[in-house]
């Protein structure tokens, strides 16, 4: 695993006509062999970001390293694959399609071997013969993701990938991304308002507001639906929560440091209460402690290292787990 | 009226018999034609290509060029041609001049401001993520182009024709570079010039009907390869 794919410092980029950046970084740093995920609202700088770190365009001001190197070439480029949330697909079969890449670079010698490989893996292989254009959303993102990772890139930027296509393509995006980064070592860097999405991929988790980058994600995020009848309770599958303000959604989600543990049953307004098991206890940022506590759903709780050992309890444990219904937030 | 109703008689008789001068008139007028947006296309397309993919000085004034000369008077054109391939023109020895090569000649610089610049606001005018997704896959520029030239097709295509459209139309050019030479370089729209100077209405107004199917078939065609894409 390679240390840091891309170091940033300083890094700011500001529009033509515009007197506010649209990016304004201090310091981040993206490991190789793993997923990043940058979620964030809609021009909160995502799409900025992404066309830095794919070489596109250049900082204003300050660093960006790529595999610890300056000044960006197209060698650079080369080893970098982007899969847009709206790809250009040419208008001709799908197998031409994922084959353009290798034939544009002159890497032929395994080509059949190669693609085939690529369009089985994306589930393609019985539409090699059909027009591209003539797919639904979902299978032409899958083309675009097969023609991008049939070209070995080290680095893969995936903008909104899943956010137009279907249930069935979402999940083989999701389950190829991750098993790529797994079996080749690659680095997955995603940019989504999805904060389900963010967590189903896991990996290192930044938000992205207003420009600035800003460590870990949403750290809970729930997937179900609001129970008819029962005003602002929403079930998972595996637990209920009382959640406050907007009863319509397919998602909550709970920032660690909204949850509370305790060894007992908390006496108080707190209208969430549940228990569970500790399952993992890792260091989070700024020398907190992550405590994961399985309660049908895993909570992840965040906690000083005091408080930790006040509790006095450890893995395997049971514990009480709260959280306020105003604590949750609604995604649609 | 009854004068132009005869004419119009007589000039149905003359398509429908297959009059052989009226149809040898057709010929050299599409062979001359076809010929001439052939030549222009081969140079005209990659132009076009070459000028949308590439960034260099003086593109703005290209454009503004390419447009002024679309709209190139025909005799200016022929007037130009006829001082290079007149007697005592740069290219007189080729004896061009009255020739079908001649038209075919004048007709190629006439259709080529047309195929170049249509071409390039084809190719210019594709979704902005085709340059973006040739880029990122390693396309050269060639390849490129040759992935841009499919793309654009259909633009390309409505390019052809209405370069075709442009000489198959046009008077200027055959007249003073063909000379209207009977069974030799009369076309279409020339032998209509003559015959309606002479007061013989019946073959222009036959000829002048099959230019309008020949506009006719070559705009079908387009419109059905359209609907199939």
């Amino acid at each position: 695993m390679i240390a840091s794919v891309y170091q940033l410092r300083g890094v700011s980029y500001t529009y033509e006509g515009s007197d506010k950046p649209a990016l304004d970084i201090g310091e981040l740093s993206i490991r190789g062999g793993e997923v990043t995920v940058f979620t964030g609202p809609n021009g909160s700088g995502k799409s900025t970001l992404l066309s830095l770190l794919a070489l596109d365009i250049a900082p204003a001001t300050g660093d960006l390293l790529f595999f610890g190197e300056r000044p960006i070439s197209a060698r650079h480029r080369s080893r970098i694959g982007i899969l847009d949330q709206h790809p250009y697909l040419f208008d001709i079969s799908v197998r031409a399609n994922v084959e353009w890449g290798l034939k544009a670079r002159k890497l032929m010698d395994d080509m059949d071997e190669r693609v085939g490989k690529a369009l089985s893996d994306l589930g393609l292989s019985s539409y090699s013969e059909r027009r591209a254009r003539k797919l639904s959303g979902g299978e032409m993102q899958r083309v675009a993701l097969a023609r991008t990772l049939v070209l070995n890139p080290d680095i893969l930027l995936l903008d909104e990938p899943t956010a137009h296509v279907d249930a069935s393509s979402r999940e083989r995006i999701e389950r190829i991304v991750k098993e790529w980064v797994a079996r080749e070592g690659g680095t997955a860097i995603v940019t989504t308002h999805d904060v389900a999405l963010a967590q189903r991929l896991g990996g290192s988790a930044y938000r992205l507001q207003e420009g600035k980058v800003s460590a870990s994600g949403v750290d809970n995020v729930f997937m179900g639906h609001f129970v008819m009848g029962e005003g602002g309770v929403f079930d998972t599958g595996h637990i209920k929560i009382n959640v406050a303000g907007k009863r319509q959604g397919k998602a909550v989600t709970l920032r660690a440091e909204e949850v509370i543990l305790s060894t007992h049953h908390l006496e108080s307004s707190v209208r969430n209460n549940l228990e569970g098991t500790i399952t993992d206890v890792s260091l989070g940022d700024g020398g907190l402690l992550l405590v994961t506590v399985d309660c049908g759903e895993r909570i992840v709780a965040s906690i000083t290292t005091s408080g930790w050992a006040d509790l006095g309890v450890s893995v395997g444990e049971r514990v009480h787990v709260s959280f306020k219904a105003s604590a949750l937030r609604v995604v649609e | 009226m009854d004068y132009l109703s005869a004419s119009a008689a007589v000039a149905a008789d003359l398509i429908l018999d297959f009059d052989p001068e009226v149809y040898g008139i057709v010929l050299t007028s599409l062979k001359v034609s076809v010929s001439a947006t052939v030549a222009a296309s081969l140079i005209g397309v990659p132009l076009a290509l070459s000028i949308a993919l590439n960034n260099f000085w003086g593109k703005a004034f290209i454009r503004l060029l390419l447009n002024t000369l679309m709209a190139l008077p025909t005799v200016v054109v022929g007037l130009f041609v006829y001082a290079l391939i007149g007697r005592a023109g740069v290219l007189g020895e080729l004896g061009l001049l009255f020739t079908p090569a001649g038209i075919i000649l004048g007709e190629t610089l006439l259709a080529l401001p047309i195929i170049t610049n249509l071409t390039l606001v084809a190719v210019e005018t594709l979704d902005p993520r085709f340059f973006k997704t040739c880029r990122l896959l390693g396309g050269s520029t060639a390849r490129t182009a040759r992935a841009a030239l499919f793309e654009a097709r259909l633009g390309i295509l409505a390019a052809l024709v209405a370069g075709f459209g442009r000489v198959v139309a046009e008077v200027g050019v055959a007249m003073i570079l063909g000379g209207n030479i009977k069974g030799f370089t009369r076309t279409m729209t020339t032998a209509i010039a003559l015959e309606t100077s002479k007061g013989e209405f019946a073959l222009g107004l036959a000829l002048g009907a099959l230019l309008l199917l020949v506009a006719l078939g070559v705009n079908g065609a387009l419109f059905a390869i359209r609907r199939r894409a």
